[in-house]
């Protein structure tokens, strides 16, 4: 089930999408990461950044509404110290990034870019719960901090866009044309919730990022609707997968990777059985390449060989 | 064995704690809007020590799963105390015997590696923080001088024939000044419960380091991946699901 995309071979097309899996990585080897393609890691910024306080997660209707912010301790330590953490993970590293400024995102992807634990840099252009992060909508911005990472360095830049704009294929044309060489979509969706015993928001930042279940048909269709306008970029599909009918869906879709976020955080062992199980789902069709189902949506259907 | 079981299987056997083994109601006490709730496992759980918690959820219920500290954890048997409300509790406090539950865990520090052990504790609980307290008490008698525990509703003695509760039908729940007149001065006190009740013996004890508080901070993967729980402490950001959920009141100066 081996695929290749970005120009490395990814053991299978699941991948631990960022935020959920990020963080006390030194876990994953013992939840399967042999049986995920790749790891995308926490998003680093610049300056370390505490996060949003409490309350960061709430309930939604098959989902979760979180707002985590963006906790991290700032490249440079994230990368002097846990990067050396993911160095034996045996799958794929993918980096992820966030700053609004070219100048401070080219100086994070030289300092990640030329660590060998990194396989492909993911710069975050649309996380819903940190001021700022957010520069999906304006294109101007996009095209200059992708250019300021593609840059860089020589690893693979993807750029992370938001699902709950219109514009998001602007964004992601910009993006391509900056250099970068594929688009993950899509980030969590801005929601609410309100508490209506205490009539103020559950959560401290008011407004959170909705992830789960809830937002798949969405992310499937941002995910068809890219794939239309951009046929051979890489996609990474990313948007409530909790199952191989999901992933499938995903890839069916146009993705070439699928990404699983909430998924772990509900079973850290989900990821690693929905690549084993989409393995079984190509046998008992006797699809021999992921090939065969990326995009195939788009082409008439599966039994259009 | 196809793969998928070989994974899980193998999960099992090297002691993961990562996988969900299933669980079944086995029986449930009502009194007073808090149920007692037994829970037997097909497997039997990772040694548990009082202050862990627990996740559980419904079968291929996609929500977060919810985080409770057991009153007991042995072998394959699980007691709760559960508030009857909230989307999850109240599943838990009307689904019948036998519905199918899962369960994951223990996840946290062990009560016993946060606190000192060279004196004797006042346990204060308020509400379902009760539990870890009925576990630390079984696990560590010698080590608990007193306990008071707190209810909002009236009725829930009915849960606690041998305990000493606090119920008041208004009001802060917890008698704080019980739990607070109970110490001595060489007990230390470890309370758990609503943020509020925290708060409040917070500020009647401040910068006291034998007051210990475990939090309720809601849990995203339990397993310290995600940071839905991390907090601000003296010490820097840490997660509540790993690094708690049990700390010193003076780490936490946002408390008061």
């Amino acid at each position: 089930m081996t695929t290749r995309v970005l120009g490395l071979d990814f053991a299978n097309p699941i991948v631990l999408a960022s935020g959920p899996a990020g963080s006390g990585i030194e876990l994953l080897e013992d939840i399967s990461a042999a049986d995920v393609g790749a790891i995308t890691l926490k998003t680093a910024t610049p300056d370390p950044r505490p996060g949003n306080p409490q309350p960061r997660l709430v309930d939604c209707p098959s989902g979760a509404l979180n707002s985590i912010g963006l906790e991290n301790p700032g490249c440079e330590a994230f990368v002097r110290d846990v990067l050396p953490r993911v160095a034996d993970l045996p799958c794929r590293r993918i980096g992820s990034l966030s700053s609004a400024d070219p100048a401070r995102m080219r100086e994070m992807v030289r300092m990640m870019g030329q660590r060998s634990e990194i396989d492909a840099i993911e710069v975050n252009l649309s996380c819903p719960n940190a001021e700022g992060a957010a520069i999906a909508t304006d294109t101007t911005a996009v095209r200059r901090v992708v250019r300021a990472a593609v840059e860089g360095t020589d690893v693979p830049i993807l750029a992370k866009l938001p699902g709950d704009t219109d514009a998001f294929l602007d964004a992601g044309a910009a993006s391509l044309d900056a250099g970068a060489q594929g688009l993950t979509l899509i980030n969590a969706l801005r929601g609410l919730r309100i508490d209506r015993n205490a009539g103020r928001p559950f959560l401290h930042r008011e407004i959170g990022g909705l992830c789960g279940p809830a937002i798949f048909p969405i992310a499937l269709a941002r995910v068809f609707e890219a794939r239309r306008a951009f046929p051979d970029t890489v996609l990474i599909g990313t948007g409530g997968v909790v199952d191989v009918g999901g992933a499938v869906e995903m890839l069916l879709a146009g993705a070439n990777l699928v990404g699983i976020g909430f998924g772990f955080m509900v079973d850290p062992c989900l990821p690693a059985r929905i690549g084993v199980e989409l393995g079984n789902w190509m046998a008992e069709r006797e699809i021999e390449s992921i090939s065969e189902i990326v995009g195939a949506a788009h082409r008439g259907g599966l039994d259009v060989r | 064995m196809n793969q998928v079981a070989e994974i899980e299987h193998s999960a099992t056997q090297r002691g993961s704690l990562f996988s969900w083994v299933a669980a079944e109601l086995v029986e449930r006490t009502s009194a007073g809007g808090y149920a007692k709730i037994q829970l037997g496992l097909r497997d039997e759980l990772a040694s548990f020590s009082a202050g862990q918690f627990l996740l559980l959820r419904f079968k291929d219920q996609t929500l977060l799963p919810r985080a409770f500290s057991p009153v007991r954890s042995e072998g394959r048997h699980v007691e709760l105390l559960i508030k009857e409300e909230g989307l999850v509790r109240e599943q838990l406090a009307s689904c019948p015997p036998g519905t199918q539950i899962e369960v994951r865990g223990p996840y946290g520090t062990p009560l016993i590696e946060v606190i000192e052990r060279d004196r004797t504790y006042v346990l204060a609980g308020g509400g379902s923080g009760v539990a870890p307290l009925l576990c630390f008490r079984a696990q560590h008698p010698n080590l608990v001088s007193r306990t008071v525990f707190g209810f909002r509703p009236a009725g829930v003695q009915a849960l606690f024939p041998d305990d000493r509760i606090v119920a008041e039908e208004r009001g802060d729940p917890l008698a704080d000044s019980v739990a607070l007149s109970l110490r001595t001065g060489a007990d230390g006190l470890i309370a758990c419960g609503p943020e509020p009740m925290l708060a409040s013996l917070a500020r009647a004890l401040p910068g006291d380091p034998d007051l210990y508080v475990s939090l309720e901070t809601r849990l995203g993967c339990g397993i310290g991946a995600c940071l839905g729980c991390s907090i601000e402490t003296t010490a820097g950001m840490r997660r509540v699901c790993v690094d708690g959920p049990a700390f010193r009141a003076v780490e936490l100066p946002w408390l008061t």
